[in-house]
């Protein structure tokens, strides 16, 4: 069985937001202009938190990238009354577009505040759909949204190792965020195979999970401090 | 579980076969292919009409995809290796290829330089090729005074070469490109020398800085590059390694991580306004503005008697060091205990590296004479033995892009000169003619107010470019050029990692429409080719058939031949890379090399030790530099370039105008930084708006609180305020330069940095809004009471040492909980359902 | 372990309208019929700008995938370049008078105007993979109907390809995943 995990160094990360660009673009997500963005309504999968402690001349910043947390219990998922958000057998919560009816009970209940909404019908002045990717569909109004690991690249990258009859290797599929990073800050793979480099970091000792007390059983963890030699 | 970046191979693209790029005939036959797919989408029309009436639009549309992508392999993915081509910095990418259109963009693993990585910036390349405000056709202006309207091609390129022909009679043509040592720079090099003109070049106040510090030093007024793999203590005199810089992908990596036999370099930020690369500093001091160079003279005066005594080293005088740094520190307001510690830290190491760049730190300060801090960190560089050293300073002399049509010699090509030549050239009314080829010099030069007034001397300005900036909107002709993902690029990168990297890469995608734009080499060309007079021998390279795709190609050939690769297998991995120790060999770090060096906060339970607390100082002592026994309301400005948009060329593309800036979160929009302290005593909160008042004017903007702005400055991001430039990046935000702020700030005239402005309460423009992610609707005001505490509340927070304590007491997640409801992000969409 | 309470089977059909608010309205009592199904035009016959037989093509053992070259590789059959047609039939009957059309577009750098004949809809947000199908042992004909055969080619006449019961049906009885993740993201 496969499992997808997912460990993000806090250490390296440089709050750069590379990776939420690659985001919007492997993801169609609509962009949202200056008054949506001015009511809160952009679209970020992906945002960087940036955090201060202390004040001059003792500032300090931590930078945390948050996405959806893919929890094994997801609070999410209950609250749909459609069942357009689901756990999937592989650890995806997914999102059904065509099943969302836009309660957004789903949204409501994620303390993660990571799931976003289509308030308006999306728009991309011509020619920017050229860029679109196939293989995402584009959403329409009224639909929830939120990461879904990138399960296009994990769709082709199954396909792939299938293609050549093999297993799928280590570290080949890599969710559009962890592709673009820098510092290699983020790290996706199968949480089931133990010799993975993700399973390794989950055992590190240096990881931590969000909100732990609430429960949610993440499928993201943070590694925090410094790494090992 | 980690390593350095990506080995080749690493990539997760999960295509089966992976062709490389197309060249050459296939890329020209597509261009021609597009000129008939106008006809193309004439036909969609009538094709559809074959179906029923209740055809629905989607059908329809389906149907329009398919017509317009018939005879290609619709749907099918290439990847095609390439440059990235929106900065300098040369970084290697691959393009998604679907038919004709670029997909996504992402890093080449493996690359010499970028290691796999791609910034925030590189992926938007595809919203520059698809902008829908960008320039398709040429634009003319009728006559003085008339609007600028399409023209075709034929009609704009006889008006310019008519230009050309009379500035060819004065000697009156002046060229404007950017720094790039590239192909079709040098090519207008060339028209400059065919039409007597001259030809100049534009780059940013702390690039001039970088390269006079460089003359001054090296004798050789080149960017020297900095080896931060190999260094374990990196102090930067204001870089912005991590911004923007030379290269933030390189940097990031080569700061961040950390290999099987390298430690992470402990990086110390020395700064007056917190950039992203202070906010990942190990150290960040954060001096008085302007006084960057007394503390570099003060950390040479204590460094040198222990350091084995080279150059300067020799006319200090002996000194107790714990009275000069206390000198320092009062000098530049900064704690002496982190004074200290730096110098403890650079003794201690094995390989440091001192890093000086940015526009204000460059001023002398109150030191009339003395030299600009950039100078005297490479002095310092020398005083400790790191030049050529592993982990040090690499000079770069005589780096050159060797081109095949322009041999080194007494006929070479004479290099271009800076833009302060050019004002003085238009000062003087010599110059009749301006083309300016892809800089927008009016929006982003510091010296813009001046160069406006000079240009009313100029009869015909000609631009060149893919939007219309501040300096097109004047233009008399407007020529559309090709964007990087359309585009060929021959060129030497930037310097970051000691070693050459030359930029070698083939087009991503064929033009977006046949004919619409052009490469700027091709209208070097072009330009040069009506310029030759009867009977006249053409000196132009690319006078002869073959054109510039040829000189290109041959460019590409002679490259290759160097080290022995056929042309094709260069263009397949899109840059050739020589390392500069190929002549020392020791560049790599051995294996199980000393963990001595200095310690890093880490090193001591983390970033939240609780010794910070001691260096706070006594309130009394607290700096109020610029505000210090003078008026109030007065503040030191401090441009800086945001990591996203920087100087402002990509103002119009979505993904990065809705992209948080790091620090503040602000998005869509520009906004004064100012400190909490300020903020407090000001009465002001964040979203406010201001009004600055400057030497050359005032502008209205946002206001936001800043914990880690120094109080008594305002920090302003440049590369927004565009008079034009697409419907995204249109008079969004300010453009900060009105101000007079950098205007004054030239290299030339360091000493003047610190422009003050003063500082009062204004209503908010007319459809202006602000927005910060994370803080919810336009009007909190008008809501209940949100969770989490608002930012302004910092100063009822513990105190940050006891705070920091507490916080590695407590469970680690249940901080992360508190935490994530006090940061803007945190908050996020909460009100938004 | 993740969770997996409920989630091999997706328990109510989804509703299949692209518009989740009109999806609300129309399913309590008007059903999919209009929207999906009426307003579909009757493609009897897709016509092509030049006669193209597949059936001489298939007989000649011209395989699909010689034309459509990612249909076993990629997740888009893709139709490939007028270049590749002429590269056979500059030898290969030119004189024939649909050859002479497509070679003629060939010379003049003329894209075709080939009608597509199968897709899905782009608002039931399906991401189909002929690889996937290929990989699985899906013949073309499974899902295509016998275009080997056909002079023109035309849709299936069996069934639609948009229509989620037919796919679902197969997956099942193939025991392929029948998890919404693998079509719809």
């Amino acid at each position: 069985m496969t499992h997808w995990g997912m460990a993000i160094d806090v250490d390296r990360c440089t709050g750069c937001e590379a990776c939420v660009v690659a985001c919007h673009a492997e993801n169609n997500i609509a962009p949202a202009g200056p008054e949506e963005a001015a009511d809160g309504r952009v679209r970020h999968w992906l945002r960087i938190e940036r955090e201060y402690v202390g004040e001059f001349p003792d500032a300090r910043v931590l930078f945390r990238p948050v996405l959806c947390q893919h929890c094994e219990e997801a609070p999410c998922e209950p609250v749909c009354p459609t069942y357009a958000t689901y756990h999937n057998e592989e650890g995806l919560n997914a999102m059904v577009y065509g099943r969302c009816v836009g309660t957004r009970y789903c949204a409501n209940n994620c303390p993660y505040t990571v799931r976003v909404f289509n308030w308006f019908e999306p728009e991309w002045p011509q020619p920017l759909e050229r860029q679109h990717n196939p293989d995402v569909t584009v959403r329409q109004s009224g639909v929830m949204e939120k990461c879904t690991f990138c399960v296009q690249r994990i769709q082709q990258g199954k396909r792939a190792a299938r293609a050549e009859d093999r297993e799928l290797r280590d570290g080949e599929i890599q969710p559009a965020c962890a592709q673009s990073c820098p510092t290699r800050a983020i790290v996706f793979g199968d949480l089931d195979d133990p010799h993975s480099e993700v399973s390794q970091a989950f055992e590190s000792g240096r990881a931590e999970v969000l909100l732990e007390d609430l429960g949610t059983r993440p499928s993201v963890v943070y590694l925090r401090g410094e790494e090992p030699r | 579980m980690s390593s350095d970046p990506r080995e080749p191979g690493q990539s997760g693209k999960a295509s089966p076969s992976r062709p490389t790029a197309d060249t050459g005939d296939l890329v020209r036959l597509e261009r021609r292919q597009l000129l008939k797919a106008g006809a193309a989408a004439s036909l969609a029309g009538s094709a559809g009409s074959l179906l029923s009436g209740c055809a629905s639009e989607r059908e329809q549309r389906v149907l329009e995809q398919v017509v317009g992508s018939a005879n290609d392999n619709s749907g099918v993915t290439r990847w095609v290796v390439t440059s990235c081509g929106q900065c300098p910095a040369g970084c290697g990418i691959e393009v998604r290829v679907v038919d004709r259109d670029a997909k996504k963009i992402e890093g080449l693993p493996g690359h010499p330089v970028s290691g796999g990585g791609v910034c925030a910036l590189g992926q938007s390349a595809p919203q520059q090729t698809y902008d829908p405000d960008r320039l398709l056709a040429p634009l003319l202006r009728g006559g003085r005074g008339a609007p600028q309207g399409p023209a075709s091609w034929q009609e704009a390129l006889s008006r310019v070469a008519e230009a050309l022909r009379r500035s060819k009679a004065d000697g009156g043509l002046a060229i404007l490109t950017d720094f790039r040592d590239s192909l079709e720079n040098r090519l207008f090099s060339a028209l400059a020398r065919e039409a007597g003109g001259r030809h100049f070049f534009y780059e940013p106040v702390w690039r001039a800085a970088e390269r006079a510090a460089a003359e001054t030093v090296f004798g050789d007024a080149q960017l020297p590059a900095y080896d931060l793999e190999a260094a374990d203590l990196v102090v930067s005199f204001g870089a912005p390694l991590l911004d923007g810089w030379r290269n933030p992908v390189w940097a990031a990596a080569a700061l961040k991580t950390r290999g099987q036999r390298r430690r992470r370099p402990t990086l110390v930020q020395i700064e007056p306004r917190m950039s992203l690369t202070g906010a990942n500093a190990d150290l960040w001091i954060a001096p008085r503005v302007g006084s960057e160079a007394a503390l570099a003279r003060a950390l040479s005066r204590v460094l040198a008697p222990t350091a084995d005594g080279e150059g300067a080293a020799a006319n200090a005088e002996p000194e107790d060091p714990r009275a000069a740094l206390a000198a320092a520190a009062a000098r530049c307001d900064v704690p002496l205990e982190r004074l200290e510690r730096l110098v403890g830290w650079v003794r201690a190491a094995e390989r440091p590296v001192f890093v000086a760049a940015g526009a204000w730190v460059s001023g002398a300060g109150s030191d009339p004479g003395a030299p600009p801090v950039t100078v005297e960190v490479l002095r310092l560089n020398q005083l400790l033995g790191r030049i050529g050293r592993p982990g040090g300073v690499f000079p770069t002399s005589g780096r050159r892009l060797q081109l095949p049509f322009d041999p080194p010699g007494p006929e070479a090509l004479p290099p271009p000169e800076p833009l302060p030549a050019l004002l003085g050239r238009l000062r003087a009314g010599e110059v009749s003619t301006l083309l300016v080829v892809e800089v927008d010099p009016l929006r982003e030069a510091s010296e813009a107010t001046e160069l406006e007034q000079a240009l009313e001397s100029v009869d015909h300005l000609i631009c060149i470019d893919s939007v219309l900036g501040d300096t097109a909107l004047r233009a008399d002709v407007v020529l559309p050029s090709l964007t990087a993902l359309e585009r060929w690029r021959f060129e030497l990168a930037e310097p970051s990692r000691p070693g050459e990297l030359l930029v070698a890469s083939e087009t991503a995608i064929p033009p977006v429409a046949a004919d619409a734009a052009r490469h700027p080499a091709a209208l070097a060309a072009d330009l040069a080719t009506g310029l030759v007079g009867a009977g006249e021998e053409p000196r132009f390279p690319a006078a002869d058939a073959a054109g510039v795709d040829g000189l290109f190609a041959a460019a590409v050939a002679a490259a290759a031949e160097e080290v022995g690769l056929r042309p094709a297998a260069l263009l397949e991995q899109g840059f050739r890379w020589r390392d500069v120790a190929s002549t020392s060999g020791e560049l790599t770090v051995a294996a199980g090399a000393p963990a001595s060096g200095p310690a890093r906060f880490a090193d001591r339970g983390g970033l939240e030790s609780a010794d910070l607390s001691a260096e706070t100082l006594p309130a009394e002592r607290q700096p109020a530099d610029g505000l210090a026994a003078t008026d109030a309301s007065r503040y030191t400005l401090l441009p800086f370039d945001t990591p996203h948009l920087g100087d402002g060329r990509a103002a119009n593309r979505t993904w990065l105008q809705q992209l948080p800036d790091p620090l503040t979160t602000v998005m869509w929009g520009a906004w004064a930084e100012l400190a909490s302290a300020d903020v407090r005593r000001l009465g002001l909160r964040t979203g406010q708006w201001i009004e600055l008042g400057g030497p050359a004017g005032a502008v209205t903007l946002p206001v936001v609180e800043s914990p880690a702005a120094r109080p008594g400055t305002v920090a302003v991001p440049r590369g927004y305020g565009h008079l034009e430039g697409g419907r995204w990046a249109r008079q969004r935000g300010v453009n900060v330069h009105r101000l007079g702020a950098l205007a004054v700030a030239g290299i030339d005239r360091a000493s003047a940095v610190g422009v003050e402005v003063t500082l009062r309460p204004a209503s908010a423009p007319a459809g202006a809004a602000f927005a910060q992610f994370g803080r919810g609707l336009r009007h909190p005001e008008d809501l209940p009471r949100r969770r989490g505490r608002p930012l302004r509340q910092a100063e009822t927070r513990a105190h940050p040492g006891e705070q920091a304590k507490s916080e590695s007491e407590r469970p680690a997640a249940a901080g992360d909980a508190d935490e994530a409801s006090a940061v803007p992000g945190g908050e996020s969409s909460e009100e938004e359902r | 372990m993740p969770t997996l309470s409920r989630s091999a089977q997706p328990k109510p059909r989804p509703p299949r309208l692209p518009e989740p608010l009109a999806a609300l309205v129309l399913s309590c009592a008007v059903g999919a019929a209009c929207a999906s199904v009426a307003c579909r035009p009757a493609v009897a016959v897709v016509e092509q700008p030049i006669g193209f037989d597949h059936a001489v093509h298939e007989a000649e053992g011209v395989r699909c995938v010689r034309c459509h070259l990612g249909a076993e590789t990629q997740d888009s059959a893709g139709l490939m370049r007028v270049e590749r047609c002429a590269a056979c039939h500059r030898r290969v009957i030119p004189d024939h008078p649909d050859v002479a059309k497509v070679l003629q577009h060939w010379q003049d750098e003329e894209p075709i105007l080939w009608r597509r004949v199968a897709w899905i809809d782009e608002g039931s947000g399906v991401q189909f993979s002929h690889q996937a199908h290929h990989l699985a042992g899906v013949e073309c004909t499974t899902c295509h109907g016998d275009v080997a055969s056909m002079a023109t080619a035309q849709p299936p006449a069996t069934h639609r390809l948009d229509d989620m019961d037919w796919c679902v049906d197969c997956h099942r009885d193939n025991e392929a995943s029948i998890d919404c993740l693998t079509c719809h993201f």
